[in-house]
C-alpha cells in the first residue's frame, strides 16, 4: 500500500524541484552581471560593457550598402554614414563624412572630405571610396534593376580633385546634397572590399555576397560583429569612430543586438524580462499598462504613411463620384483613434506632414448624406468592392474593418483580402495588365528614399508602373510633377509651388489619399536608457543612432 | 443486412455507453461539439465582421448591445469581445464548424489514401508495391508544418494548403498500418485458400481484406483526429496570418495566435478559443480510447474499465 | 548484428526519400504561377530589367527541358548550392543549419526529459492499472494530449514571466559575445567553455519551453506502456518470475519494460517529427530563434529555396532519427533481424 504513494509523491518532488530552480536562479543570475569581468577576462570582450537589446519586427533584407533598399537600414544606419545627414525637423544638414559642400555651378557640386576618417578595415577615406560607392550603387541599377541607385540618375560621375575633395558633375540641375543625404543607396564604403573579394570589377556579384555573409567596411559608429538576418545582428562600438569627440557620450553602448522579433507578445515578454532594452512592435492598446509598469515610450513623428489609392481602371472606382463618395463615407475623425490607436496624424494629401511639398486641407470630410446623394444620383448600389491590404500591419486591418462597416451603410460591400507584401504588390501591378483583376482599393504604406515630394508623387506617375498601382494617367500630372523635379536644383520654391498644384490634382480627382501619417513608438526603461534628442531621425525608419543613446546601469 | 443485426448493433453501440465512461464522456463532448458547430454554420448571435465605430449607431436601433473592443465577458458577451469589437463567443462558433469539417476530411481523406497505399504496398504486384513503399517513406518523414509552409509558398494561400499538407503527413502512417495487417492477413489460412481457389485479386481485397482492416483503422483514426485537430490548429496558430486569405476567418488556431499580443492584458481573446480546441480534441480522444478499449477483447476480459 | 546489407538498404532508401522531395517540390514550383527568375534576380526594375530577368533565366536553366532542370536541381542540392534565399539572401545551407541546430537543442532537451519521465510514469500506470494512481496519470495523460501546446505555453509563459522567471531568448543578452560559438548550441557551448553561470541561464531559459515540448511524447509513452506494459505482465514469464519470488518492482524494470524498448524507441521516432510543430510554435511564444520563427518570416516573401531546403534536410534529419530508433530496436530484440 505505501508503494502507491511514491510515485505521486516523486511526482510532485521533480515538479517542485524544477520549479524551484527555475524560480531561485534568475536571482543569482542578476548579481554576476557586475561582478562577472575579473573572471572572464582573457575573453576578447567583456560582460562589464554596455549592452543594449533592440527589438526589430522584420527580418533584415540584406546588407549591402549599395543594393540594399528595405529593411537592412536598420543595420546599415548604424555601420556606415552617407556624406551628410538631413533633418527634416529643423530642414537643416548635418555634416558627416563631408564637412562642407558648395555649388560650383548648375551642374558641379563640390563636396569637401572630412580628414582622418577611418573605415572599419583601418582603411582611410578618400575621394576614391566616395566614387567607389555611389558609382557602384548606380551602375548596379542600370545594369541589373535593383536597388536604389536611381537617386543617381541626374549624376554624370564623380572626379577626385584631391585626397579631400570631390566633384559631383551632374546631367542636369538636381539637389545634390538632398540626395547625398538619402537613407539608401548613398553610403560611403571603403575600395578595399575589391581587395578582399579578389576582384576589380566593380558590379561583381562577389562583392556583394561578401557582404551579405556578414561583413563590413563601413566608417560609422559601430561594426559588424554577427550577422543573422533572420534573428540577430551584433554590433560592437568602432573606437575610432571620427564623431565620439563630437557627441560626447561616455555612456554611449559598447554593444548593440539587434532582435529580431515578430511576435508582438514575444517582444513584450522580453521587454519585462529584462532581455530586450527597446521594443518595436508592442500592441498599441498595451502601451497604456506598459507606461503603469514603468516603461516610457519615445514617439517618433515619421513619415511612414499608408496611402489608400483607388484602380481608375476598373468599374465602378473609374467614376470619379464614386470615389469621392467612398472618400466621404469613411469616418475620418476615428481613423487616428481607431485604426491607428492614438498613433497617427491626420493626413491631408498625399505628402506627410513635416516633409517637403507637404500640403494643408486637402481633406474630405466624413458626409455621409453626401455619400448618399451622390450614389443615389449615379444609380450605383448593391456593389462589391475589393480591398487588399498587407498583412500583419495593425493600422490596417483595422483601417480595412472601419471602412468595411462605413461603406456598409452605403450598401457597398468590402472585401478585405489581406496579402503578404509581396504579392500585394503583384496584385497592385496587376492594374496595367488587367485592371478588371487588379483590386478597387489597395493600401500602399510608403516612406520616402530621399527628401523630395517627387518620391511620394511619382508614385500617380504614369510611367511609374511598379508603384502606380492606380493605373492613373495625365499627362498634365504628369508633366507638373517631372518639371517640378527638373526644377528642384535651380529653384526650389517655384518646384514647391508646382508640387502643391499637382497635389491638387490628385486631392481634385480623388486618386489616392494618404489615411495617416502614422507616428512610431519606441518603447524602453528610462531606468536603464535615456534616448537624446538626436537618436531618432524620420528618413532613417526604425533607425536608432545609438552614438546618441545612454546606458545607465 | 437484416433489422436483427441493425438491432444488435445498436444494442452493441448502447453497451458502450454503459462499458466505457470515457467512451460516453467523449462522445458527450462531440455531440455538443455537433450541435454548437451546426449552430454556428446557420446563425450566430452577432455578425462576424469588425464593426469600427459608425455601425454602432445601426446597431443601437436594432436593439443588439453594443460591440465596443476588449470587452469583459459579461451578460451580452459570454466570452467578451476582441480588439475589433468582435463577439468572440460568434466567432468560435464559426470556427466550430471550420475545425470539425477539417478535421473530418483530413482524417477520412488521409485513411481512404492510406488503405489504397497500404494495400498496393503490401497486396499487390511487385513494381507498386515498390513504388508504393517508398512512396510511403517519403511521406512519412516530411514534417506537416514545413510541408503547409511549402504548399503555402507553392500553391498559395488558404485552407487547402494545410489540409493538403495534413492529408499528405497523415496518410503514410494508415498506410504503414495498413501495410502491416494486410501482410498479417496474407499469412492467414483464408486468404490463402482464397488464392488458391482462384478469386481475383480484386475480389479478395473489397471482400476480405478491406472489411478486415478498415475497422482497425477507423478506431485509430478517431483517437487520432485528435491530434489532427491540434496541428490544425498549430499550424494556423504559427503561420495562419500568413498562409489563410483572409484576416476574418475565424479559425481558432488564428484566433488565438492573433490574440496572444494582448494575453496580459485581455487574456480572454487567446483563453477561450484555446479551451475549445482543447475540449473537442479531449473529446476526441476520449472517444477514441473508449471504443479501442471497448473493442479489445483482451481488455474487456480482465479489466473492469475504469475512467 | 548490423549487417553491411542493412546499411546499404538504409542509405539507399534515405537517398531515394531525398531525391524524392527534391524531384517533387522542384515539379511543384515548375508549375506554379510566378517567375522563379524574377525573384532570383531580384525583382529588378528600371531600363535593364528584362534583360536581368533572361540572364537569371539561363543561370537558372529555367530555358532547358524539365527533364534537365530537375537533373541541374539535383546536382547542384548534393553539390551543397541549395541557392540564395530570396529573404535574407545568404546560402540557404547556413540559415538552415543555424537556425535546426536551435530547434534540435530544444526537440532534444524535450526529450530528455520526456523519456524517462514518461516511462517511470507509464510504468507506473502499469502497475497500478485501476488505483487512482492510474486514474490520475491517464486523465493526465489525455489532458496533455488534448491541450494544444501552444496554448499551455502562452499559459505557463504568462504565469512564469509573473514570477520574475527570465524566458525570452534562448540566452541573456550579456552573455551573447562572452562565449565563442563552437556548435551554434548554446548549453553545448558554455560547456566547452565551461563557463557555468552562462549554462544555468542557458537552461533556465530552455526549461519551460523543453517542458510543454515534452508533453507530448511524454504522455503518448505513458500511454502506451499502460497499455501494453499491463499485458506484459499477465505474460507468463512476468508471472513466473513473480512466483520465484523476485521483487516486483525489478521483475517489471529488468524484464518486463525490456520488451517493451523496441515499442518506445519506435514511438520516439515517430514523435520526434511530430514534435517539430510543437517546437515550431512554442519558440515563437518564448522569442527564440530556429525553424518556427524562421517559417514565419519566410512564408509572406514566398522563399521557397530556403523553405524547400528546410523540408529536404528536416527529412533527411527524420531519416536519421529513424536509423537510431532502429538500431535500438535491434539491439534490445533479439528477434528483429534485418
Amino acid at each position: 500500500m505505501k508503494l502507491k504513494y511514491i510515485p505521486l509523491i516523486l511526482v510532485v518532488i521533480i515538479i517542485v524541484a524544477i520549479m524551484g530552480v527555475l524560480y531561485t536562479i534568475p536571482k543569482r543570475e542578476v548579481a554576476p552581471t557586475i561582478t562577472l569581468p575579473t573572471e572572464t577576462k582573457p575573453t576578447p570582450i567583456q560582460p562589464s560593457r554596455k549592452v543594449i537589446v533592440y527589438a526589430y519586427r522584420d527580418a533584415i533584407t540584406g546588407i549591402d550598402p549599395s543594393i540594399e533598399f528595405d529593411t537592412g537600414i536598420v543595420v546599415l544606419g548604424n555601420v556606415y554614414e552617407p556624406l551628410l545627414y538631413y533633418d527634416p525637423i529643423k530642414d537643416e544638414f548635418k555634416p558627416a563624412l563631408a564637412i562642407s559642400w558648395s555649388k560650383v555651378n548648375e551642374t558641379a557640386w563640390v563636396f569637401n572630405l572630412r580628414r582622418g576618417v577611418v573605415f572599419h578595415d583601418g582603411t582611410l577615406l578618400t575621394g576614391e571610396s566616395v566614387r567607389f560607392s555611389i558609382m557602384r550603387s548606380k551602375l548596379i541599377y542600370e545594369e541589373k534593376g535593383i536597388g536604389p541607385g536611381w537617386i543617381w540618375d541626374s549624376l554624370e560621375d564623380i572626379y577626385v580633385i584631391n585626397e579631400t575633395a570631390v566633384l559631383f558633375k551632374l546631367r542636369y540641375p538636381a539637389p545634390i546634397p538632398l540626395i547625398a543625404s538619402s537613407a539608401y543607396g548613398a553610403f560611403i564604403y571603403s575600395t578595399s572590399v575589391l581587395n578582399y573579394v579578389n576582384t576589380t570589377d566593380i558590379m561583381d556579384e562577389k562583392i556583394r555576397l561578401w557582404f551579405e555573409s556578414g561583413r563590413d567596411v563601413g566608417s560609422g559608429p559601430y561594426k559588424i560583429v554577427s550577422y543573422k538576418p533572420e534573428s540577430e545582428v551584433i554590433l560592437e562600438k568602432f573606437e575610432e569612430w571620427w564623431g565620439w569627440d563630437i557627441v560626447n557620450n561616455t555612456r554611449a553602448p559598447d554593444i548593440v543586438i539587434i532582435k529580431i522579433v515578430e511576435e508582438p507578445a514575444a517582444q513584450e515578454l522580453g521587454l519585462l524580462d529584462g532581455s530586450i532594452h527597446i521594443a518595436t512592435n508592442v500592441v498599441k492598446a498595451n502601451i497604456p499598462r506598459m507606461y503603469k509598469h514603468g516603461y516610457d515610450v519615445v514617439n517618433q513623428t515619421t513619415f511612414h504613411n499608408y496611402i489608400l489609392m483607388f484602380n481608375v481602371r476598373r468599374w465602378p472606382t473609374n467614376i470619379t463620384e464614386v470615389r469621392k463618395a467612398i472618400l466621404y463615407a469613411i469616418p475620418w475623425d476615428s481613423v487616428v483613434d481607431f485604426a491607428f490607436q492614438g498613433f497617427g496624424r491626420s493626413a491631408s494629401g498625399i505628402i506627410p506632414f513635416g516633409y517637403p511639398g507637404y500640403v494643408e486641407n486637402l481633406k474630405y470630410e466624413y458626409n455621409i448624406t453626401k455619400a448618399r446623394e451622390i450614389l443615389k444620383g449615379l444609380n450605383i448600389s448593391n456593389i462589391k468592392l475589393e480591398l487588399v491590404i498587407v498583412s500583419g500591419y495593425e493600422e490596417e486591418e483595422r483601417f480595412a474593418s472601419l471602412l468595411k462597416s462605413s461603406l456598409k451603410q452605403l450598401d457597398i460591400d468590402v472585401d478585405i483580402i489581406a496579402l503578404p507584401w509581396e504579392q500585394v504588390k503583384e496584385r497592385g501591378v496587376a492594374v496595367w495588365r488587367e485592371a478588371d483583376k487588379a483590386p478597387h482599393m489597395i493600401i500602399n504604406d510608403w516612406w520616402p528614399t530621399y527628401p523630395t515630394p517627387y518620391d511620394y508623387l511619382y508614385i500617380l506617375h504614369s510611367n511609374d508602373i511598379e508603384w502606380n498601382w492606380s493605373g492613373y494617367e495625365n499627362p498634365e500630372y504628369d508633366e507638373l510633377i517631372d518639371n517640378a523635379f527638373q526644377l528642384e536644383g535651380i529653384d526650389y520654391e517655384q518646384s514647391i509651388e508646382m508640387y502643391r498644384r499637382a497635389q491638387e490634382i490628385i486631392f481634385r480627382d480623388a486618386v489616392a489619399i494618404s489615411i495617416c501619417d502614422s507616428i512610431q513608438p519606441y518603447i524602453y526603461d528610462p531606468e536603464k536608457i535615456v534616448f537624446r534628442n538626436d537618436a531618432l531621425n524620420p528618413i532613417y525608419m526604425f533607425v536608432i543612432f545609438f552614438q546618441y543613446i545612454e546606458v545607465i546601469s | 443486412m437484416n433489422s436483427r443485426i441493425v438491432e444488435g448493433r445498436l444494442t452493441a453501440f448502447l453497451n458502450l455507453f454503459k462499458i466505457s465512461r470515457k467512451f460516453s464522456i467523449g462522445f458527450t463532448i462531440m455531440v455538443i461539439m455537433a450541435i454548437l458547430s451546426i449552430i454556428g454554420f446557420f446563425n450566430t448571435p452577432y455578425h462576424l465582421e469588425g464593426w469600427g465605430i459608425v455601425t454602432e449607431e445601426t446597431m443601437k436601433r436594432q436593439g443588439l448591445p453594443p460591440c465596443l473592443p476588449f470587452n469583459c465577458p459579461n451578460i451580452n458577451h459570454v466570452f467578451g469581445t476582441d480588439d475589433m469589437g468582435r463577439d468572440l463567443f460568434s466567432r468560435i462558433l464559426v470556427g466550430a464548424h471550420l475545425a470539425l469539417i477539417q478535421t473530418v476530411a483530413i482524417v477520412f481523406i488521409s485513411i481512404a489514401l492510406g488503405i489504397i497505399m497500404g494495400i498496393a504496398a503490401g497486396y499487390s504486384n511487385m513494381v507498386i508495391e515498390k513504388i508504393s513503399t517508398y512512396l510511403i517513406e517519403l511521406l512519412i518523414v516530411i514534417p506537416s508544418m514545413v510541408l503547409a509552409a511549402a504548399l503555402v509558398t507553392i500553391i498559395g494561400r488558404g485552407i487547402q494548403s494545410v489540409v493538403i499538407a495534413l492529408i499528405a503527413t497523415w496518410s503514410p502512417w494508415y498506410a504503414r498500418l495498413t501495410y502491416i495487417l494486410v501482410r498479417q492477413l496474407r499469412e492467414l489460412d483464408f486468404i490463402k485458400i482464397c488464392e488458391a481457389m482462384g478469386f481475383t485479386k480484386t475480389y479478395t481485397i473489397f471482400r476480405h481484406i478491406i472489411p478486415n482492416v478498415a475497422p482497425i483503422i477507423f478506431v485509430e483514426g478517431i483517437t487520432d483526429s485528435g491530434s489532427v485537430l491540434i496541428e490544425i490548429a498549430s499550424i494556423n496558430f504559427l503561420i495562419g496570418v500568413a498562409s489563410l486569405t483572409s484576416i476574418d476567418l475565424p479559425d481558432w488556431g488564428m484566433i488565438v495566435g492573433y490574440g496572444i499580443r494582448y494575453i496580459r492584458t485581455f487574456w480572454w481573446i487567446s483563453f477561450f478559443p484555446g479551451l475549445f480546441i482543447a475540449l473537442t480534441a479531449l473529446g476526441l480522444i476520449l472517444l477514441g480510447d473508449g471504443l479501442t478499449e471497448a473493442l479489445s477483447p483482451w481488455l474487456r476480459r480482465r479489466w473492469r474499465l475504469w475512467f | 548484428m548490423f549487417s553491411l546489407n542493412y546499411i546499404i538498404k538504409r542509405v539507399v532508401s534515405a537517398f531515394i526519400v531525398v531525391l524524392g522531395i527534391l524531384v517533387l517540390t522542384y515539379i511543384l514550383i515548375y508549375f506554379s504561377p510566378g517567375n522563379p527568375a524574377y525573384t532570383w534576380a531580384g525583382r529588378p526594375r528600371g531600363p535593364r530589367a528584362e534583360e536581368a530577368i533572361k540572364a537569371a533565366e539561363s543561370e537558372l536553366g529555367l530555358d532547358k527541358p524539365l527533364y534537365l532542370q530537375i537533373y541541374i536541381h539535383i546536382n547542384r542540392f548534393f553539390k551543397g548550392d541549395w541557392g540564395i534565399s530570396l529573404r535574407f539572401k545568404q546560402p540557404v545551407i547556413s540559415v538552415i543549419t543555424r537556425n535546426l541546430v536551435a530547434s534540435l537543442e530544444l526537440l532534444i532537451v524535450a526529450f530528455f526529459i520526456a523519456i524517462p519521465l514518461g516511462i517511470f510514469l507509464g510504468v507506473m500506470s502499469a502497475l497500478y492499472r485501476g488505483y487512482l494512481v492510474d486514474k490520475v496519470l491517464y486523465t493526465i495523460s489525455a489532458l496533455f494530449i488534448s491541450f494544444p501546446r501552444f496554448w499551455i505555453a502562452i499559459l505557463l509563459s504568462v504565469f512564469l514571466q509573473m514570477l520574475g522567471v527570465n524566458l525570452f531568448g534562448r540566452i541573456a543578452p550579456s552573455y551573447m559575445l562572452v562565449i565563442e560559438s563552437v556548435s551554434g548550441s548554446y548549453i553545448i557551448d558554455s560547456i566547452i567553455s565551461g563557463k557555468a553561470e552562462i549554462f544555468i541561464d542557458a537552461l533556465i531559459r530552455i526549461l519551460p519551453p523543453a517542458i510543454i515540448v515534452a508533453l507530448y511524447p511524454m504522455s503518448l509513452t505513458v500511454r502506451v506502456l499502460r497499455y501494453s506494459l499491463s499485458e506484459k505482465l499477465y505474460e507468463e514469464y512476468v508471472k513466473q518470475a513473480i512466483s520465484f519470488g523476485l521483487p516486483r518492482s525489478r521483475v517489471v524494470y529488468r524484464y518486463a519494460l525490456r520488451g517493451m524498448v523496441p515499442a518506445i524507441s519506435q514511438l520516439h521516432g515517430i514523435t520526434f517529427a511530430y514534435s517539430i510543430v510543437d517546437v515550431a510554435t512554442v519558440e515563437n511564444i518564448f522569442g527564440r530563434d530556429g525553424i518556427g520563427s524562421t517559417i514565419v518570416k519566410a512564408i509572406p516573401y514566398n522563399d521557397y529555396p530556403l523553405i524547400i531546403g528546410l523540408l529536404a534536410l528536416t527529412g533527411i534529419l527524420f531519416i536519421v532519427v529513424n536509423t537510431i530508433s532502429d538500431i535500438i530496436q535491434i539491439v534490445s530484440d533479439p528477434r528483429v533481424r534485418i
